[in-house]
């Protein structure tokens, strides 16, 4: 890939970048600091490795499909332990860890939801829909009570719940 | 005033796509470019712009406190910021330093305002 085409990329990530960013500012109340974007081209393993290097970060994930001229998936991620803090602000509460998990679903799916601005350009034809949106966490053992279970590296997998209440789903993510 | 813009970014895509877009409104433009604050404070008073856009994250001095050394060396210059970081903080910010705030992406719209503004402060 060119300089230049890097640099094209890296002008699209930072304006998605930039929107969700400005979403989550509105949604928390926070200055969301941005710095200078940087593109990395990378195996998934080599990804892995960028966000954890210990392997032993336990991140939650909001993805979100998107499709049209071009498509693809967004990730929006986490640590455990940061996207509680993110509803704390989304609420402006003072809860209990316990009531809190129980709202994390709802809370990250929607904010996901509004700071994933596709990067629409002036062509109809450009622009894109965001589809299927689900929650998933990153661990090194399935839960016992993970309906799904994909395997992306022998220490990664991907666990799909698709349980019927959302707390079902926060304590596969989180045990209490 | 002399149609000079000076565009700050580093990102050569944006300064291209920027520039393009302006020559295309109005021809009779000269356009210089640079990639951060400091340079864009060296090239400002060597061709005096009457225009200059800045982005707000870029390496070397962001675009906020070249905005502020900017104002102070060129008072009469149209100067706007033209960011990606569209939080209303950063909104906030570049009305406080007296300069306008137009979001990105930049696109033939961004540029038409980009020149109306130059020509509501230059009549």
């Amino acid at each position: 890939m060119s300089v230049l085409e890097l640099d094209a990329l890296d002008g699209i990530f930072n304006i998605s970048v930039g929107r969700a960013a400005a979403s989550l500012s509105e949604l928390t109340r926070e200055v969301v600091s941005m710095r200078v974007p940087l593109v990395h081209i990378l195996s998934l393993q080599k990804a892995i490795d960028l966000l954890d290097t210990e392997h032993k970060l336990r991140i939650t994930s909001v993805s979100q499909k998107f499709t049209g001229s071009f498509s693809g998936k967004a990730l929006l991620m986490f640590t455990g332990s940061s996207s509680l803090e993110v509803v704390r602000l989304m609420l402006g509460l003072q809860m209990p860890l316990e009531q809190l998990t129980e709202m994390e679903q709802d809370a990250m799916s929607g904010s996901a939801i509004s700071s994933s601005t596709p990067v629409s350009r002036p062509s109809p034809a450009c622009s894109m829909k965001a589809s299927t949106m689900s929650c998933r966490s990153f661990k090194s053992a399935p839960p016992s009570n993970c309906s799904t279970w994909t395997t992306i590296t022998p220490r990664y997998s991907l666990c799909k719940s698709n349980l019927p209440s959302n707390n079902a789903i926060l304590r596969a993510m989180w045990p209490l | 005033m002399s149609k000079v813009a000076l565009i700050v970014d580093d990102s050569r895509v944006s300064r291209m796509m920027l520039s393009s877009l302006i020559l295309t409104e109005d021809p009779s433009w000269q356009i210089f470019e640079a990639t951060d604050g400091a340079e864009a404070e060296r090239m400002a008073e060597q061709h005096q712009p009457s225009l200059i856009s800045l982005d707000i994250n870029m390496p070397v001095m962001d675009g906020f406190e070249a905005a502020a050394l900017l104002r102070q060396l060129l008072p009469t210059a149209t100067v706007l910021l033209i960011s990606a970081n569209v939080q209303t903080s950063s909104r906030n910010r570049a009305e406080a330093l007296n300069v306008h705030f137009l979001a990105k992406p930049i696109s033939a719209v961004v540029a038409r305002q980009a020149l109306a503004l130059w020509g509501s402060e230059h009549v």
